[in-house]
């Protein structure tokens, strides 16, 4: 019995210091680990004017040093440096009525289109909205020509960056449509919303851990 | 780095650190883009490994005297191994992105590449890589006093700024007492006592905020220089998590399902002159295994 108990501890501490070795003491590892981050720029875009007029407003958003999308200053904050990036794509874009119209049952039917070089490409088709009310930013249904050419836009961005330059690209973000209602030439439309722009980025950081 | 160097590192630890998860800055940068719901499956195998090691190698005897003067101080060793269930997770879509379908991401202990998810009109999420880690340690110092009414008090603590290490700042404060049963009950075959342990374990003060509890009982039996112990008990870990959301900038807060878990101990401690050491084996929310090395009587 005496025996038995003896065995059972010398197990014990064997089992343990055996896992000690593992478990315990850890060996520091470098690790290169992927970070994800994301930032984002709005663009606002002032309606006002006669209510039977068109829509069409344009506005830009710039990309790059010292913008509001500054992907140089979203990686410095984040520890990655530009040299690391990996890859910047288009997270989501939303739109919110900052500013409402007088007239609370106010629609509006519109699109939205983007253009970094070339052809103007297709955003927001068949958007549709209450300009009435201020909301909060809200989800919109995205078209993937827009999405590439946004993309394309941050790739060019990504590419100067890595090589050292200190780029700013400029995307145009045009809305065209018709409120309603639209009969009244001597009523006013006055109204004020916003296009916000999430673009999700990884990149690389070197760090030690212990394992 | 060499293994020597590592134990060199772990041990120094006794100065002593607290070789933990992987903390700080960084793991705040990867918090960061992660709605609250997808940072608790990045943090998601924290509470269980946490819970498995604070809750380790806190009571090596049942022998608690009526009264004496017992003074002990060490430092323990505590780890557990996670599974392979527990390096991804299935991120649920954060506002403003409708992905097309689901994907499986890394969680903080997972792979160090970051995942794509591919969503409405062409768009992407990203989510952030992992630190893969196989295992997770913690080294602590711990003092016990004895003892009055046959009550014996231990007490763990550390606090370390690393600056700009990976790790940030750590700290870890738990308290708790001993009372012998066996007084009460002459003629057992072993010394019993009742124990509670409560511990607060910090990640960069409220980036990771744990709370621990560990009640059991305690049996021991000393045969000549070696005393073998069997603790029979019950674990309850709590943890919150605190970022900024990287584009935004608000406080995140994630609360953490409680963890509540029998935990069994089997070990052995080796009494030697001065010296004591311990080696025990857990069976606890995660199984695990812990040694420790005490100067006093």
């Amino acid at each position: 019995m005496h025996r038995i108990r003896i065995g059972l501890i010398a197990f014990v501490l064997a089992a343990s210091f055996s896992g000690a070795g593992c478990l315990l003491i850890p060996e520091i590892q470098d690790r290169v680990v992927q970070l994800a981050t994301n930032g984002s720029a709005s663009v606002v875009f002032e309606a006002n004017g006669p209510e039977t007029a068109s829509l069409d407003e344009v506005s830009v958003v710039s990309i790059g040093d010292g913008t509001e999308l500054d992907l140089r200053r979203i990686l410095e904050d984040a520890g990655v440096d530009v040299s690391e990036v990996v890859d910047a794509k288009v997270e989501k874009v939303e739109y919110a009525i900052t500013r409402a119209d007088p007239m609370a049952s106010r629609t509006v039917e519109d699109k939205v289109t983007v253009q970094w070089q070339g052809t103007e490409k297709d955003l927001i088709t068949g958007f549709s909205a209450n300009v009435g009310v201020p909301t909060g930013y809200r989800v919109a249904t995205l078209q993937t020509a827009g999405v590439g050419e946004i993309n394309r836009a941050l790739k060019s961005v990504l590419d100067q960056l890595k090589a050292g330059l200190t780029p700013t690209e400029s995307v145009t973000f045009r809305v065209t449509g018709t409120t309603t209602p639209n009969s009244d030439s001597s009523r006013a439309i006055d109204f004020e919303y916003s296009v916000k722009l999430t673009v999700s980025i990884v990149g690389s950081v070197s760090m030690s851990v212990p394992d | 780095m060499s293994r020597s160097i590592a134990c060199t590192v772990a041990f120094a630890a006794f100065a002593a650190s607290i070789v933990g998860s992987p903390a700080g800055a960084q793991l705040q940068d990867n918090l960061g883009a992660l709605s609250g719901d997808n940072a608790k499956g990045y943090l998601g195998p924290l509470p269980k490994a946490l819970s498995g090691t604070l809750n380790a190698a806190i009571f090596q005897t049942g022998n608690v005297p009526k009264a004496s003067v017992d003074f002990t101080i060490g430092v323990r060793l505590m780890g557990v191994a996670f599974d392979d269930e527990d390096r991804t997770y299935r991120p649920t879509d954060p506002p403003g992105f409708t992905s097309n379908g689901p994907v499986d991401a890394p969680t903080v202990i997972g792979d160090e590449q970051a995942v794509a998810q591919s969503g409405q009109g062409g768009t992407t999420l990203y989510h952030p890589g992992g630190f893969d880690i196989g295992e997770f340690a913690v080294a602590v110092p711990q003092l016990t006093i004895g003892s009055v009414m046959g009550t014996r008090a231990v007490v763990r603590w550390i606090s370390l700024d690393l600056g700009d290490s990976d790790f940030g700042r750590l700290s870890l404060f738990g308290f708790g007492a001993q009372h012998s049963i066996s007084q009460y009950f002459p003629g057992l075959p072993v010394d019993l006592a009742a124990g509670v342990f409560y511990q607060s374990f910090r990640i960069d003060d409220d980036l990771v905020d744990t709370k621990a509890l560990h009640v059991d009982v305690t049996g021991s039996r000393s045969l000549g220089m070696l005393q073998p112990y069997v603790g029979v008990g019950f674990d309850r870990f709590d943890m919150e998590a605190e970022y900024d959301d990287s584009n935004s900038g608000q406080k995140i807060r994630v609360d953490f399902d409680t963890e509540s878990d029998a935990h069994l101990t089997l070990g052995a401690l080796l009494h030697l002159p001065v010296v004591k050491l311990h080696g025990e084996l857990n069976v606890a929310s995660t199984n695990g295994a812990a040694i420790g090395l005490s100067f006093g009587r």
